[in-house]
């Protein structure tokens, strides 16, 4: 081969290269097009099925005691999305949402993007807490962030309900503070929910949650002491919560 | 020569010109070349005058990724580099005290972390202040400031000691016009806010801007997260210790400190007033006042602010009136010298290591060998870098 045929050669090969990586470029660039829908959830914190008041308002326990309410936060993970007609799964990346709830915030949402608009979702998936990696793990994925009041250490992880206020005792005017704070791994809990009617992304949608403020509560008794963590009493609320704490609106 | 070049106006002229020009013997084109050199001189150095007026330079701040971005700069007090520098000088400034001998760094000296080593801090006449001076360290990523949280902005804190009558007891139009007749403040002020007039309030933001500037994360501990050093094993009992709620029904032992001091910044809540909380110093009848005095609510009575124990070691002495003189003396209060009164933190008073619980006395029951762990990873947390970083020392020492 003389000179000026590999050099004809050379830009041959150069350009059936570049066309070559042109369509599998573009293909790539295709799927990426596949055109996609947001799916918000909203939520509200509420008692006896009326919106929770924070501080002004003070609650009769299932007990029989008086009790304020100051802040709820919860940690949901891992939304996952069912599509009826392919039954395939969306997973949302970074999968990490904090609700909070306070005087100032009767009210949480946050928006799950990138649902492909072609499904129909017939389960939504999620869990309360966060997995046991991300949990000890001090990267911050999502919500998760361990300045925002939720994580106890690296070590321990992050608290998967936090819910405070006070205790009024007949002889205690001021009242005891309540602390709430329940983690680790054994109480991360699962919830599936199926809505009445499937929910057609072909149009950007929303989903509405209440928050039972009530659920932890149980039948437990705030005169044997009024915090609640890593000890049977902290188990105890957990089961409490575990099946009411959210749901459908 | 140059000037009849430039004076030939049309393109007949100018071809006329050329035909009758001839081209300047050696000499002259040197002439030319130098006054060539003279107006380039005068354009750049005009050019210089444009920087001059520029407007301040961003400082891009990067919080260190393992503290998170929970954190706010105001809109309207955003880093630059020219504010922080001017920040930094006011800071050290005795100006800003009424007998020139107080700045800021004297009672936040680097060396202690920016504390001053003094149970309570002096002020102008040497007269004492009924204070222990805070650390200033992270402040980011606070949200209260002083002991009692009367502030909530830096810039709110930031003018307080210079007015107040025992620190630098120096009115703020007298600092504002003290400055307003120094020349090079006066540039400075310019120079970081494109304005003449100087203002307490741009005197407030330029301290702040350097305040937050304060980032202490390069201790062992930090290495440590990092996975760039270890910590002994007795540093990691300690810091397992410190970060756990003890509960004796399940054997976990724990130091109690963290469920205040939060998480990799071991400093108070940010939320609302979430940081503050009484740590069990005083009975009922002595109780101060702390936050009380800026809620009004009963059940903040002797409640202070959580402090970050980020040099810890290097902050003697310990609590907001300086009442411990050592580490030791302050895992002593919390293991076994807790005062009971009717706001002591639930965190605190339901906290114990041992099996039984008594309503007359909180006990942590920490051991000797415990305490010690929990003193050795305090010490993981003094930052050398933070005390001797040129960026925030005094800028008029000799």
């Amino acid at each position: 081969m003389n000179l000026s045929a590999m050099k004809h050669f050379r830009t041959l090969l150069g350009l059936s290269v570049l066309i070559i990586s042109l369509i599998c470029l573009s293909a790539c660039s295709s799927d990426d097009d596949i055109e996609t829908k947001t799916l918000t959830f909203h939520f509200e914190a509420q008692a006896l099925e009326e919106s929770l008041i924070f501080e002004a308002k003070k609650y009769l326990t299932p007990s029989n005691q008086t009790m304020t309410f100051e802040r709820i936060k919860i940690y949901l993970s891992n939304i996952q999305l069912k599509d009826k007609n392919t039954n395939e799964v969306y997973f949302e990346l970074d999968s990490y949402h904090l609700i909070s709830f306070d005087q100032d915030n009767a009210t949480a949402s946050f928006t799950v993007e990138g649902v492909p608009a072609a499904y129909v979702i017939s389960e939504i998936g999620f869990h309360i807490g966060v997995n046991s990696e991300a949990n000890t793990s001090i990267d911050h994925l999502g919500d998760l962030d361990p300045t925002n009041g939720m994580a106890w250490d690296w070590n321990t992880g992050y608290k998967f309900l936090l819910l405070e206020g006070r205790y009024f005792s007949t002889n205690n005017p001021i009242g005891e503070e309540i602390k709430m704070h329940i983690g680790t791994d054994k109480n991360y809990f699962s919830y599936d929910w199926s809505p009445d009617q499937p929910i057609a992304m072909s149009q950007d949608q929303e989903i509405s949650f209440i928050v039972d403020g009530f659920a932890p509560l149980g039948t437990i008794d705030f005169s044997e002491g009024t915090v609640f963590m890593n000890d049977e009493r902290g188990d105890e609320v957990a089961q409490n919560y575990k099946m009411g704490l959210i749901q459908p609106k | 020569m140059i000037l009849k070049l430039f004076r030939l106006t049309n393109v007949y002229d100018w071809k006329v010109k050329l035909m009758e020009f001839h081209f300047p013997p050696v000499a002259d084109v040197m002439k030319l070349r130098f006054v060539s050199y003279i107006i380039l001189l005068l354009i750049l150095g005009s050019c210089s005058e444009d920087t001059q007026i520029q407007a301040p330079t961003a400082y891009e701040f990067v919080p260190p990724a393992h503290f998170g971005d929970n954190f706010d700069i105001p809109s309207d007090n955003s880093f630059t580099i020219q504010g922080i520098e001017l920040g930094r000088n006011l800071f050290y400034e005795k100006n800003l005290s009424r007998n020139g001998q107080v700045s800021c760094g004297s009672c936040h000296q680097q060396s202690k972390a920016f504390t001053d080593g003094s149970k309570f801090s002096k002020g102008v006449d040497r007269e004492l202040t009924d204070k222990s001076s805070m650390a200033l360290v992270n402040l980011v990523w606070n949200t209260k400031f002083f002991w009692d949280g009367r502030a909530v902005t830096l810039e709110e804190q930031s003018l307080q000691p210079i007015a107040d009558h025992i620190e630098m007891d120096l009115p703020l139009d007298e600092a504002v016009e003290r400055l307003t007749n120094s020349e090079s403040y006066k540039q400075q002020f310019f120079s970081a806010f494109e304005t003449d007039e100087i203002t307490a309030d741009l005197i407030a933001k330029a301290l702040a801007q350097f305040m937050r500037t304060l980032v202490s994360s390069n201790s062992k501990y930090d290495q440590f997260l990092l996975g760039q050093g270890e910590l002994t094993e007795q540093e990691k009992l300690g810091m397992n210790l410190f970060f756990t709620h003890p509960e004796p029904s399940t054997g976990l032992r724990g130091g109690n400190c963290g469920d205040c001091h939060l998480n990799i910044l071991t400093s108070g809540d940010r939320e609302g007033y979430q940081g503050f909380h009484n740590n069990g110093l005083d009975t009922e009848n002595n109780l101060e006042e702390g936050l009380m005095s800026v809620t009004a609510k009963a059940e903040d009575k002797g409640k202070f602010k959580a402090p970050s124990l980020r040099n810890i070691a290097l902050t003697a002495p310990y609590m907001h009136d300086g009442r411990f003189a050592t580490l030791d003396e302050v895992l002593d209060h919390y293991n076994e010298e807790i005062r009971i009164s009717s706001t002591l933190d639930v965190l605190i008073s339901d906290a114990t290591n041992l099996n039984t619980k008594s309503d007359e006395q909180v006990l942590l029951g920490l051991t000797d060998e415990e305490k010690e762990a929990i003193i050795a990873f305090l010490n993981t947390l003094t930052d050398d870098e933070f005390i001797s970083n040129e960026a925030f020392s005094n800028p008029f020492r000799p």
